[in-house]
């Protein structure tokens, strides 16, 4: 819906600075440090990042559907539509829930109820959600199911959850993320489960449904080539914050941030010439659970100077004023550099880290000079 | 020596074949009521006939439940065939018993998908890597404690990990050691099921430097069974495209990826994304309708005609319903094979000045 990105000044979600850390009995993992984005209704925003980067978490802690007693969120707001979501109650954000904001989760199986049928799942939405009598809910249910493209719908309602295929499954569990037609759909790694031809299946109908229904969706992956398809714009996380983001097609053709440069130097490519080389980023990402007093990616970073290991960088434009791109980085490699993965200058070495650090945790160098 | 070259199968300038797999079929008896009687036969793969040189990589793709991994343990003799044959250096390990068999064993070893569930928790390191040391009576005594260290070394990680246990390690890290623990016997062939699927992308690329860098150095032939088909891509010398228990079309990788002639492969493709937003909003993709059948029931004839674009957009001729197309040679393209009534029509519709093909949904 272009329409509704130009003429919306308020964004449709916005989220600033958030913190969610989780408490354990001897250490306290802080999964989500600082993460600020914004959607715009009708906007696709991909978030994309390695397992534990905080995707998921930062999903949950908008819904209110983190673990009560282990987790907290000591800083940070989320404004929906105009409302606040941080601090409200069980019962107001329920109300939200599904009626305004839907989710799909990577696991179909586990998040569809096994004794319910698809109709009656998708009717329960309805009832709690509107005031349909029920052979409206059933009109609608058949209606929600033959739009996800399900064949033989009126059949299909009546049956159970491990009656589906992987692929149908995820396919119930979106129209009853639709059943209420949400402003924004949430999409936690919809198709990691799935086969390349059903991913492919998934993904077209989400593009399909979004200009629609005119929903605005948040899509969570680790794969940057279904981003590439159907995000307008991407915003790369690393260690629970967001590192660089803008729109899709230019974060992708030139990353600034060396993380995203890595990720995509890391990634096996379909239109690659046979006999390329890998180059991976080296190391691991860090223990959450460790204090971070730097930039979270220096131990990996091959640019990293002195002041990435005590200064953290916020998240600044970069590039053109208008690309609407930004990255977090003191010291961000040029387009040759990010393809070459290693600074360019002669005689330039990442900086090592503090003996404080050094002790803590494993520090990358790069080959040259470890030789 | 190579038995092959004894009973002289292989033709005369073509090395011998390390691996060669003929009408392999795997069926897992379907049982039902109290008395679990048989009601029908799972036909996880029903007559494959596969081969791989010395020092080369096979990629083997296809969707879920298509037979890859079923293909992999037989070869590894973790479950029974039905019928058919495995010869590994023309000797035929279907047909070893007892001490042969153990001893053979060795020569061909497999890495898992699962990091996590493929290392036994209540074992240090040294143990997992020391276990297949002690099952061959290899590097006894005190050449043990060395052995493992190169092991380490050989997988990038540091020796001193010896007394570590698996859940102290990363999923990558893991991953490493199940590569060790299969190197460790010194096999000639590795069947790896999917060794960098539950890994992320960065970490995936350096288990993938270190399977090539490891294959360069100790000459190891792969077979390599993905569903990612951009890891094979960079990985394999050539792929065999699974459908239902089936190959249904294989060749050297680049012909593959570049002229594929059968419908399927042509439709995998086309699905795989690219992260490139301008190639992706110019490509056109082909989306197969439906899930892959049950293989306790194939469909008749060729079994990819229920979910086949190119049968569709022919006007669904008998034959495709009627009589199953083999594996054929395409003259054309060396050492490509497809099993497709139409593979020339196919191939001319996959064209990318081609117009647009079906896109239900
Ligand atoms: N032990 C078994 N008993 C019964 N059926 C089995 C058994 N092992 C596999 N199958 C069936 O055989 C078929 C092929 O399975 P296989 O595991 O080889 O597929 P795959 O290609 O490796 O799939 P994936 O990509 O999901 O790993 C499937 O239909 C599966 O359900
Ligand atoms: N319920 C929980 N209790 C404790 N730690 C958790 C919980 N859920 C997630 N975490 C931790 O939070 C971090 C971010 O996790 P997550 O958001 O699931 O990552 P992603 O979705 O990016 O893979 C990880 O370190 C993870 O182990
Ligand atoms: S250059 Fe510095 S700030 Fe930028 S990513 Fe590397 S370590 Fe972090
Ligand atoms: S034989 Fe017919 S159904 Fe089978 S792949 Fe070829 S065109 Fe499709
Ligand atoms: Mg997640
Ligand atoms: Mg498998």
């Amino acid at each position: 819906m272009p329409e509704a990105m130009t003429e919306t000044s308020q964004p449709l979600l916005s989220v600033r600075d958030l913190h969610v850390e989780f408490v354990g009995r001897n250490r306290t993992v802080r999964a989500v440090r600082g993460l600020s984005y914004e959607i715009r209704a009708g906007e696709t925003l991909a978030i994309v990042g390695e397992s534990g980067s905080g995707k998921s978490v930062s999903a949950l802690t908008l819904l209110g559907l983190l673990p009560p007693r282990t987790s907290r969120v000591p800083r940070g707001s989320v404004i929906f539509e105009g409302q606040e979501l941080i601090g409200l109650s069980t019962a107001q954000l329920s109300r939200i829930r599904g009626a305004r904001i839907a989710m799909i989760f990577q696991d179909a199986l586990s998040s569809l109820n096994p004794v319910l049928t698809i109709e009656r799942q998708i009717t329960e939405a309805l009832e709690t959600h509107t005031d349909l009598t029920s052979s409206q809910a059933h009109a609608r249910a058949l209606e929600l199911l033959q739009l996800v493209g399900i064949p033989d719908a009126e059949r299909r309602l009546k049956e159970y959850p491990h009656q589906y295929s992987g692929g149908m499954r995820q396919r119930a569990m979106i129209a009853i993320a639709l059943s209420c037609q949400p402003s924004l759909l949430i999409a936690d790694e919809p198709t990691t489960a799935l086969d390349v031809t059903i991913q492919a299946q998934i993904l077209s109908l989400i593009a399909r449904l979004r200009s629609e229904l005119g929903m605005a969706v948040l899509l969570i992956t680790h794969d940057l080539g279904t981003v590439a398809g159907l995000a307008d714009r991407i915003a790369v996380m690393y260690a629970g914050r967001i590192v660089e983001t803008g729109p899709t097609e230019s974060v992708l053709a030139d990353p600034a941030h060396p993380y995203t440069s890595g990720l995509l130097r890391s990634l096996p490519r379909l239109d690659d010439p046979r006999g390329m080389t890998l180059r991976p980023i080296e190391g691991t990402p860090p223990d959450l659970a460790t204090d971070l007093p730097g930039c979270p990616f220096a131990p990996r970073c091959m640019w990293r100077e002195e002041v990435c290991w005590a200064d953290d960088p916020r998240l600044l434009p970069v590039r053109e004023a208008e690309s609407g791109r930004s990255i977090a980085c003191h010291h961000h490699p040029t387009a040759e550099e990010a393809r070459a993965g290693r600074s360019l200058v002669p005689g330039f070495r990442p900086a090592d880290p503090p003996a404080a650090v050094a002790e803590k945790i494993a520090v990358v160098v790069p080959v040259e000079a470890a030789s | 020596m190579s038995i092959a070259e004894t009973t002289g199968a292989a033709a005369p300038e073509m090395p011998g074949d390390l691996l060669r797999i003929r009408d392999l079929r795997v069926h897992f008896p379907i049982t039902s009521g109290i008395l679990q009687r048989r009601s029908g036969w799972v036909r996880a793969v029903d007559g494959v006939d596969l081969s791989i040189q010395p020092g080369e990589t096979l990629g083997l793709v296809g969707e879920s439940g298509s037979g890859k991994t079923t293909i992999g343990r037989a070869i590894v003799r973790l479950n029974e065939p039905r019928t058919g044959t495995i010869e590994l250096d023309g000797t035929n390990l279907l047909s070893l018993e007892g001490r042969e068999l153990r001893a053979r064993r060795r020569d061909v070893q497999m890495v898992f998908q699962d990091p996590y569930s493929s290392l036994d928790p209540r074992h240090t390191v040294g143990e997992i890597l020391s276990e297949p040391l002690s099952v061959h009576g290899l590097a006894t005594g005190s050449a043990r404690h060395d052995r493992i260290a190169e092991l380490l070394t050989m997988v990038g990680l540091d020796p001193a990990f010896i007394e570590r246990f698996p859940h102290e390690f990363s999923g990558g890290q893991r991953q490493r050691i199940g590569i060790a623990r299969a190197l460790a016997v010194e096999p000639r062939l590795i069947v790896a099921d999917e060794p960098v699927s539950a890994l992320d992308v960065s970490v995936q690329a350096q288990v993938i430097n270190l399977l090539e860098h490891l294959q360069d150095r100790m000459g190891l032939t792969y077979l390599f069974i993905a569903h990612d088909l951009a890891v094979v891509k960079h990985i394999a010398d050539r792929v065999a495209v699974l459908y239902l228990g089936k190959v249904v079309e294989i060749g050297p990788v680049d012909t593959l990826y570049a002229h594929p002639h059968h419908p399927y492969t042509i439709a995998l493709l086309s699905a795989v994304p690219i992260p490139d937003a301008r190639l992706e909003r110019d490509r056109k993709r082909i989306i197969l309708k439906g899930d892959i059948p049950s293989p306790a029931n194939p469909p008749s004839g060729c079994r990819f005609h229920t979910r086949c674009w190119l049968r569709e957009k022919l006007g669904n001729p008998e034959r495709c319903a009627a009589e199953e197309p083999a594996l054929l040679p395409r003259p054309d393209r060396p050492g490509l094979e497809t099993a497709c009534h139409f593979p020339e029509e196919a191939a001319e519709a996959a064209r990318p000045a081609a117009p647009t093909v079906v896109e239900p949904d």
